[in-house]
């Protein structure tokens, strides 16, 4: 593996880091070196590798619908496909952009740019119905939290 | 719902065939202990007694009505057991449906809460008559605090249900509003 350190830019970019990795395709490596940049950044997740039929594919945030976990295994879901992924809900919940993702239970995050609402059942169930038709089950203790949420988001 | 009453039977069996266990051993050491008492007795003290009984009967017919008493008091004893093995196996069932079945919590709220609720009002009204120098056999007031308490018990729960139900009605149509204005 080639480190190179570039310093040559401008003063202007100088506030952020940027880190390029040059590589021919995508593995376990590179998934794992992408985590760890972003662990050591401390900044919200902007892509995450997934994994569909063993093919890794680096899939933007901004592009998943909800984060899920299903049999000890944890999934990413975008409008067109689900994929496999190594990151755990908490860690997910701890990285991801707080003003659009959600954790409205202990199974799963949702992006709130893809709800299309959040609906009660005569038995007083609470599920959230996503844009691509989606329904998944909120917890009643997070309902208060992501009010709070969304009133705070309004106000900002 | 077959799974359910499946594992009612099952779990009904199980407690019974536990308790009546358990109740059999305590019978067999306590009808033991008895029995060593009374040839105890035999052996140092004798005495005679009149007993006035009904002309047409013997003292060897009272013997046998006694015999067969002692064994019904056992039948009634292994009835209560399975109606508490039955209601126990039903509960336990219950519980371990919840997941599946979110409705069944209610009636487990319900029946928890009822239960929590007669007791306080048992151990209040104990205390008061105890108080006054009154005492009164715990499970007998339980019971007969059950028996007029249910229906304002009932009320109560369903207030209390329809309350949560319109407070999280509000809250989502509140976040149902905030997603929109998102949009």
């Amino acid at each position: 593996m080639k480190v190179t350190i570039d310093m040559q830019i401008s003063e202007k970019n100088s506030e952020e880091i940027e880190v390029v990795i040059k590589t021919p395709k995508l593995s376990e490596k590179i998934e794992s070196i992408v985590e760890k940049i972003y662990d050591i950044g401390n900044t919200a997740i902007q892509t995450i590798v997934g994994r569909k039929e063993n093919v890794v594919t680096l899939i933007e945030t901004s592009h998943i619908v909800r984060f899920y976990s299903n049999k000890q295994n944890n999934y990413c879901e975008t409008l067109e496909d689900t994929y496999k992924i190594k990151k755990r809900l908490y860690e997910l919940e701890q990285n991801l952009d707080k003003t659009n993702f959600i954790r409205i239970s202990h199974s799963c995050i949702v992006n709130m740019k893809y709800v299309k609402c959040f609906d009660l059942s005569m038995i007083g169930n609470v599920t959230v119905i996503l844009k691509n038709g989606i329904r998944e089950e909120v917890s009643k203790r997070r309902i208060s939290y992501i009010l709070k949420l969304l009133k705070e988001k309004e106000e900002k | 719902m077959k799974n359910f009453i499946r594992r009612s039977i099952v779990l009904g069996c199980i407690i019974y065939l536990l308790l009546s266990f358990i109740i059999n051993i305590s019978f067999t050491i306590n009808s033991n202990r008895q029995l060593k008492e009374l040839e105890f007795r035999d052996q140092n003290e004798l005495k005679e007694e009149t007993v006035g009984i009904p002309k047409d009967t013997s003292v060897a017919n009272l013997i046998q009505m006694n015999y067969y008493s002692g064994r019904l008091e056992i039948v009634y004893h292994h009835f209560e057991v399975m109606t508490i093995a039955i209601f126990l196996g039903i509960f336990i069932s219950m519980v371990m449906i919840l997941k599946e079945n979110s409705k069944i919590k209610f009636v487990l709220f319900f029946i928890i809460g009822n239960i929590i609720f007669n007791l306080f009002c048992t151990s209040i009204t104990l205390f008061v008559f105890q108080s006054n120098g009154i005492e009164l056999d715990f499970i007998e007031k339980y019971i007969n605090i059950t028996e007029h308490t249910f229906i304002a018990y009932t009320i109560i729960y369903c207030v209390f249900l329809m309350i949560a139900f319109l407070d999280m009605k509000v809250k989502i149509k509140k976040i149902n509003e905030s997603i929109k204005k998102r949009e």
